[in-house]
């Protein structure tokens, strides 16, 4: 098991009951979880607060999911994103891996536990980039 | 030979021998008329006559005329006034009439084409003139009468293939309804899944929390509390979110299973309404960006109608509202019954940009649309946007129902359809 750090994610979904199942599903996990519905609004939290991983929809109404994983990882690429959607295209899929998302899950999920899963995944690789982040930086000192 | 096919404009055209043409010449004057029928008969056709105007006319009806031949001053009725009198009469208005005149100045030419003949030949007459222009009317005329014996043909595919082009075009409007649709239900179907996974898990953590011999000697109460409260939480979750589906799935059944009755039903109007309402509730831009004033009467309205269609009409008004308020500041929709004598009265207001009052007269046409087609630069889950057909399946629907649909609309304020329906008998005291 990886040495889990209270790694940020938010979770952005227009539709506020799987936001909050999704909460509900990790409460059990050690992650800081914060939720919210609306994509812009996500933007601008990611710019004002650090988050460690971003977990987005696809479609939403105010701004595609696609657009919100773009903007991301222009602003910070260690930011790892997840993305969900109900639509399931091939297009979908692979813009989502283009623009540099770590997986994708489609809805309804098969298994809610995929996405801790994932999570756990994404923090198993940020413990050991921030490892050799952290050492290279004290050498700089 | 092309034998095999039974359809008349599939057979090459071909004009018949010119001894089965009838040309009927008029002339007051035995000479001219001898001369012409000289030509004509040594040419091949057959040929008959007239002295005067109501000569031919009577001619022209009673036998078998393909062509006439006229002169134009004749005594007491002229070229002119026979020919304007042959054109109105159902029975010889498709025969052409080539006047034979020595008046071919301008004024009398027109003066020609404006009672309906078709040419003119100048006097003196010359043989090969008369020839080739007899020739090619009645070749025109052939042609025009095989025309014609297409039109009711052509008059029926075309029926038919537009009847098929709306019903395809509805096939393709409602595939996009379907997608939107099961989009919609998998908002739900995720909560419903998705809780129950958690509440599993949640549930196994207490279970190893409160176990004795557990990892903790004494069981961390704070902690199963708050497990047990997120476990609560996700039930909850599951049920509304059920709920939710559910009530999809009613409005969804109530609109498939009508589909196949089509006979009109005692109904009442608000609960259609009310149900319509809260199946567009699915659709996230209507739910959350379109500000609603509902206004119902409180006593059922009984009605006599087809539940999908009258559905599908109320419908097709929204989201021409929807269309209509596409990017204003203020996007509301009133819906409002009422009753006035014998009819309920279904009001939808919108605030979108309204109708230009050159196409009020239109809206109602099939196919008139001022939307762009839907096509791949246009994908919008909310359905078609513009075969054009919405308005004209209304009132349609709204018409066998004995009822009507009246718009007002000031460009640039918005548009109110008023749509009326007979009621089915009397209104409930509840
Ligand atoms: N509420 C409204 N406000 C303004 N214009 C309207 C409104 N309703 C209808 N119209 C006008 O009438 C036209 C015809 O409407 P109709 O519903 O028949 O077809 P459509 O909406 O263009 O296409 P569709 O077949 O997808 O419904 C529209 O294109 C629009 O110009
Ligand atoms: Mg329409």
């Amino acid at each position: 098991m990886p040495e889990k750090r209270n790694y940020k994610i938010l979770i952005v979904d227009d539709d506020k009951d799987i936001l909050s199942m999704l909460e509900m599903a990790f409460l059990p996990t050690s992650y800081d979880v914060t939720t919210i519905d609306h994509p812009l609004q996500a933007y601008k939290m990611i710019e004002n607060e650090h988050f460690d991983m971003v977990i987005s929809d696809i479609q939403m109404p105010q701004m595609d999911g696609l657009t919100l994983l773009r903007k991301i990882k222009n602003f910070n690429g260690m930011i790892q994103v997840v993305m969900m959607t109900a639509h399931i295209t091939i297009s979908n899929t692979l813009d989502a891996f283009r623009y540099g998302a770590v997986d994708i899950f489609f809805k309804p999920f098969e298994d809610i536990n995929e996405i801790i899963a994932a999570a756990d995944g994404v923090a198993v690789k940020l413990n050991r980039v921030n490892s050799i982040l952290h050492k290279l930086a004290e050498g700089e000192k | 030979m092309q034998q095999e096919t039974s359809k008349p404009f599939l057979q090459p055209f071909t004009v018949p021998e010119k001894s089965e043409f009838d040309i009927l010449i008029v002339d007051d004057e035995f000479v001219n008329r001898f001369l012409l029928k000289d030509i004509l008969e040594q040419d091949g056709y057959r040929t008959h006559e007239a002295n005067n105007g109501i000569e031919a006319i009577d001619a022209a009806v009673h036998r078998k005329t393909d062509l006439i031949l006229m002169d134009i001053m004749m005594p007491d009725m002229d070229g002119y006034e026979t020919c304007r009198r042959l054109k109105e009469d159902p029975r010889t208005d498709n025969i052409p009439v080539i006047f034979v005149t020595a008046l071919t100045d301008t004024e009398n030419l027109v003066k020609g084409f404006a009672v309906g003949a078709e040419d003119y030949l100048g006097k003196p007459i010359k043989e090969g003139e008369v020839r080739a222009r007899v020739q090619t009317h009645l070749k025109l005329k052939a042609a025009m009468d095989k025309i014609s014996l297409y039109n009711e043909e052509l008059e029926k595919v075309v029926a038919e293939s537009s009847r098929e082009l709306i019903r395809t075009e509805r096939q393709a409007a409602f595939g996009q309804l379907i997608q939107g649709i099961v989009h919609n239900l998998k908002g739900p179907l995720t909560t419903i899944r998705g809780s129950s996974q958690a509440c599993r898990s949640t549930l196994k953590m207490i279970r190893n929390e409160i176990e004795p011999g557990g990892d903790s000697p004494l069981p961390d109460i704070s902690k199963v509390a708050k497990l047990t409260d997120g476990a609560i939480k996700a039930i909850d979750l599951a049920e509304t979110a059920s709920g939710r589906l559910t009530e999809m799935i009613n409005s969804l059944m109530s609109k498939s299973s009508a589909d196949q009755s089509s006979k009109p039903e005692r109904l009442d109007l608000n609960s259609i309404i009310r149900s319509e309402l809260a199946f567009l509730e699915g659709d996230l831009h209507f739910k959350h960006h379109i500000k609603k004033n509902i206004d119902l009467t409180t006593k059922p309205i009984p009605i006599l109608a087809i539940a999908p269609e009258l559905a599908q009409v109320f419908n097709n008004m929204i989201s021409n509202a929807i269309d209509a308020m596409h990017g204003n500041a203020d996007q509301t929709i009133s819906i409002s019954t009422t009753l006035n004598n014998h009819y309920a009265w279904l009001s939808i207001t919108d605030t979108g940009g309204g109708i230009a009052p050159e196409n009020i007269n239109k809206i109602f046409d099939p196919f008139f649309t001022t939307k762009p087609k839907h096509d791949d630069s246009n994908p919008s889950p909310k359905g078609p946007i513009g075969t054009g057909l919405g308005l004209y399946m209304c009132l349609r629907s709204i018409k066998a129902l004995n009822g009507d649909i009246l718009v007002e609309s000031k460009k640039g304020e918005g548009t109110t359809f008023n749509i009326k329906i007979p009621l089915a008998g009397p209104i409930e005291i509840s």
